[in-house]
């Protein structure tokens, strides 16, 4: 877990969410030599910008699964996110040189996300698959060695009916509830990334989240505690 | 104050990372005076919560790897990139103000060139000034209206003009006696004296067409200027694109 909240209870009032301000993605905060993956994927974009093929299919083997698990829940449905994050990979590749510095992985996120959204924009809607990430039973999520099995089990059925109840709200409320509470981003950056005002941002991610607490209202004691 | 009252889409702000003081001080108080608000506080906490433990890492359907011909089909267009990238913004810095520059200069010349400045001497000094930056012909000692009209500036010297100093007849020119123009008048062929006053004035006003106009030096310059400025941002919009 990336992103693991941290709640601070003993302060009443103070705002219960609270993460780790987005700091891998803000180009400035983080400098090659504090960050090894970012140290590699330096590396490989050169390579890849010299030429070499090898380079670049060793960055999306890095991050071919990431940006997937952001476009599929952008975009419910496996087939047309996995075109997405193809896409996004080819257009990564073809402008290798619109690399401007900063996070590789910030840089490919944004291009992801872009895709993700033109997917929603132009391809036709299909139902949506409401459990993407249970559809490929080979896969579970790497369990730690302190989570016993019901913890994991109790994690996975939430994560399935958090799947389920965004796969059901409106693609626009989705997108900004994806980008802000999953992947981090701040409103300023979904205003940019989504070409929409920042209050139209908070109106999505407000009303996003009152449309969850509808639809999960009666497992709502998964969550709670 | 009921609870059917409140603004739940303001309350949902609860769970955000970083509201405005107003914000939060309004939820507070509606969470403070109103129980079904802090349970569905307490909610959407939970969810967001929910939301940030959700996995980073999900198995892609399939390998997402280029192949070979993915590469060479995506690298296409390869000479035209590695011409334009230059203009690019990964290109020359100074590119674009050497752009805004140069555009600015050109319609400032075509400008000054064209709009009339109501004293002789602006347009002769101008010229001048235009003939030095372009390093054409030498500047021309007349006012640009003389050079573009290089008859007798008065009616009287129109009328009486010297004969060795030709005049253009229009396209139609009519003359005293009303019969129909002849064919080289019928297609502009320069008469010489003889032609009415009327005629004269006429051909004047219309102005030389067999020689073409002559286009004053600033003008010039300024046209030049113009299109190699607008010619870079073309170039950068493109390579900006491509890039």
């Amino acid at each position: 877990m990336l992103d693991s909240p941290i709640l601070d209870p003993a302060v009443p009032g103070l705002i219960a969410v609270r993460r780790a301000p987005p700091a891998v993605e803000d180009p400035r905060a983080t400098t090659v030599a504090d960050d090894p993956v970012q140290r590699r994927d330096l590396i490989l974009l050169e390579r890849a910008r010299s030429g070499d093929l090898d380079g670049f299919n060793d960055l999306v083997l890095c991050y071919q699964h990431r940006l997937f698990a952001l476009v599929v829940r952008m975009v419910p449905d496996r087939d047309q996110a996995a075109d997405a994050v193809q896409e996004a990979f080819f257009h990564a590749f073809k402008h290798l040189g619109a690399f401007r510095g900063g996070l590789v992985r910030s840089w490919l996120s944004k291009i992801a996300v872009n895709a993700a959204m033109d997917a929603q924009r132009f391809k036709k809607r299909r139902p949506a698959d409401p459990y993407p990430e249970l559809e490929d039973e080979s896969w579970q999520p790497p369990a730690d060695a302190s989570a016993d099995p019901v913890t994991t089990s109790l994690a996975s059925e939430r994560h399935t009916a958090l799947s389920g109840a965004l796969a059901a709200i409106t693609t626009d409320q989705r997108t900004a509830i994806v980008l802000y509470d999953v992947e981090g981003y701040d409103y300023g950056e979904i205003a940019q990334l989504t070409g929409v005002s920042l209050g139209t941002v908070k109106s999505r991610i407000h009303r996003g989240r009152l449309a969850l607490r509808d639809l999960l209202t009666d497992r709502m004691d998964l969550f709670r505690g | 104050m009921p609870h059917s009252t409140h603004d739940l889409v303001l309350l949902a702000a609860v769970a955000d990372r970083d509201p405005d003081p107003a914000t939060q001080a309004t939820v507070e108080a509606m969470i403070a005076s109103c129980a079904d608000c802090a349970a569905i506080a307490e909610d959407l906490r939970a969810l967001a919560l929910a939301l940030a433990d959700l996995p980073t890492s999900l198995p892609a359907p399939r390998d997402m790897r280029l192949t070979v011909g993915d590469a060479t089909r995506l690298r296409g267009g390869g000479l035209w990139r590695a011409i334009l990238r230059p203009f690019g913004t990964s290109g020359m810095p100074a590119l674009r103000p050497l752009a805004g520059v140069l555009t600015t200069l050109g319609i400032a010349g075509i400008l000054l060139s064209t709009v009339p400045l109501g004293f002789e001497t602006a347009g002769t000094a101008l010229n001048q000034v235009g003939s030095a930056v372009g390093g054409a012909a030498a500047a021309s000692s007349q006012s640009p209206a003389q050079a573009y009209y290089p008859g007798p500036a008065s009616s009287t010297e129109v009328a009486g003009g010297p004969k060795d100093q030709p005049t253009f007849a229009p396209p139609y020119s009519i003359d005293s006696s009303g019969s129909q123009p002849s064919a080289s008048e019928a297609l502009g062929a320069p008469t010489r004296a003889g032609a009415t006053p009327a005629v004269q004035a006429f051909a004047q006003d219309v102005g030389p067409t067999s020689s073409g106009p002559s286009i004053p030096p600033l003008t010039l310059v300024s046209i030049v200027l113009l299109v190699a400025g607008v010619s870079l941002i073309s170039l950068r919009a493109v390579a900006r694109r491509i890039d």
